[in-house]
């Protein structure tokens, strides 16, 4: 019986797909091994957008938006939202009763947690953008997702710039509130500590815009400090 | 040689694709676990019948992945009254039952505003139950807008408005359900608890026998908008 020779090249072959992906494994072994310990003390720094104008501006908009308890109003979920009508801040009782869905209004703790929660999503890429002072604001997820489809793909006769979002497409670049958080991620910002929660870096890099400051402007009208603050975010109190 | 080698990687591969397309079709842990949570049938409700199951989230099992036969797209069930316990009671699945899953509505009217496919309006049967089967709202797209009313012996009528939308979530109770909580407002109800923390129900406002105890009085699925 004549037997089947494997041909010398095709061993050489295997033998150098072996010897290629052990040393491959060595190396990732070695960097893995070297990694440099925990550091308990080590922080990022991050340039955060202004707190204010989310808190009276953005946070009810967003709540309403996307915080439902189907949505991101479930614990599960990365970008996680608390609020009046949906999910409620954990207070630590029984069954968490003190705050009940759909009972107590938003409470303060509730909207820095929302804030908290936005940067946490990609905190260096939201330094970023406010760092640029906001140009270019399509870099953060946060803003891509609502833009985009459930399937991802562009609805008939739209142009596609968001990514698949399950929920399908809750925003786009003309509705006020989407303008609203691109001017929020516009507005200089003077860098502080996420109350402790994000320790400051000394180091950090200044945005080099002098922060504005709302105040009355010369008709005597209140401004937020910057004209699409004051022609967007003041709409969403009343804007659905 | 080569020959028997080549059949013995076939069968192995083949094997092996086999016992993943398996497990895939009817082994999901997460599906199946989330199917046995629901436990025993409700007592007092036909089994396997449109009665069943008040105010458990249906489309655990009337969806894709089965095991009931029909996929719905949107269902849940309408209570009286808001269920009102206290931390303790809330430790004790019988009190919970008892005090927050009993009234169910007959014949309330649900209105349902779709963001895409209209508006349609759908009664509650004598368990307080009502689904929409996928064929039924072809077009059917989320969020959607939910209203409950019921026309009450005097005529009137009482309305619970959703204070939000729906997401994307078919199942009411998935999110209404009981005790109300961080994570839940409680069970889709009417009447809700006064400052003096009274429940002032009318008085149609009991749960009814549903067949086949009571004759099915077989009410129209669809109601006027």
């Amino acid at each position: 019986m004549k037997r089947a020779r494997i041909p010398v090249r095709l061993i050489g072959t295997i033998v150098g797909a072996m010897a290629t992906f052990v040393a491959i494994m060595s190396a990732i072994g070695t960097q893995a091994s070297c990694a440099s310990s925990y550091d308990p003390n080590k922080t990022t720094a991050i340039v955060a957008p202004d707190y204010e104008i989310y808190k009276n501006y953005l946070d009810d908009f967003l709540d309403r938006r996307c915080g439902t308890l189907d949505c991101h109003g479930a614990p599960g979920r990365a970008y996680r939202m608390f609020g009046s009508k949906g999910l409620r801040l954990p207070t630590g009782t029984l069954f968490d009763v003190a705050l009940v869905s759909g009972v107590q209004p938003t409470t303060e703790a509730e909207k820095r947690a929302n804030y908290e929660g936005i940067i946490a999503l990609e905190p260096e890429e939201m330094s970023r953008v406010i760092a640029r002072n906001g140009e270019n604001p399509l870099t953060l997820e946060f803003l891509r997702k609502p833009l985009g489809t459930e399937t991802g793909q562009p609805a008939p006769g739209t142009r596609a710039i968001g990514e698949r979002h399950k929920g399908g497409q809750v925003l786009d670049e003309s509705d006020p509130g989407y303008r609203c958080i691109v001017a929020w991620l516009q507005y200089p910002v003077k860098l502080l500590p996420l109350d402790g929660a994000i320790p400051r870096d000394t180091g950090t890099p200044d945005t080099g815009a002098a922060p504005v400051d709302a105040g009355v402007t010369g008709d005597g009208s209140v401004s937020l400090g910057s004209p699409d603050l004051d022609k967007y975010c003041t709409q969403l109190p009343a804007y659905r | 040689m080569v020959r028997k080698y080549l059949l013995h990687i076939a069968l192995c591969v083949g094997a092996a694709a086999s016992s993943f397309g398996t497990s895939s079709c009817i082994n999901d842990p997460v599906h199946n676990s989330a199917v046995n949570a629901l436990g025993d049938e409700t007592p007092g409700y036909p089994e396997e019948s449109q009665y069943h199951r008040p105010g458990q989230p249906c489309t655990t099992c009337h969806w894709t992945q089965g095991p009931g036969s029909n996929k719905f797209v949107l269902a849940g069930t309408v209570f009286w009254g808001q269920c009102n316990i206290t931390d303790q009671e809330a430790l004790n699945p019988a009190i919970v039952k008892a005090k927050c899953d009993r009234q169910p509505v007959d014949r309330a009217e649900v209105r349902v505003l779709a963001s895409k496919g209209g508006a349609k309006c759908f009664y509650t049967n004598c368990a307080g139950n009502f689904f929409v089967r996928e064929d039924e709202w072809n077009g059917l797209t989320y969020p959607l807008l939910v209203s409950v009313s019921k026309k009450l012996s005097t005529g009137q009528y009482k309305v619970a408005k959703m204070s939000g939308h729906i997401g994307r979530e078919p199942s009411c109770s998935n999110c209404h359900d009981n005790p109300a909580r961080a994570v839940s407002p409680g069970q889709v109800y009417l009447y809700e608890y006064n400052e003096k923390g009274e429940l002032a129900l009318p008085a149609e406002a009991k749960a009814l026998k549903c067949p086949p105890e009571a004759p099915n009085t077989d009410p129209p699925k669809e109601c006027d908008l």
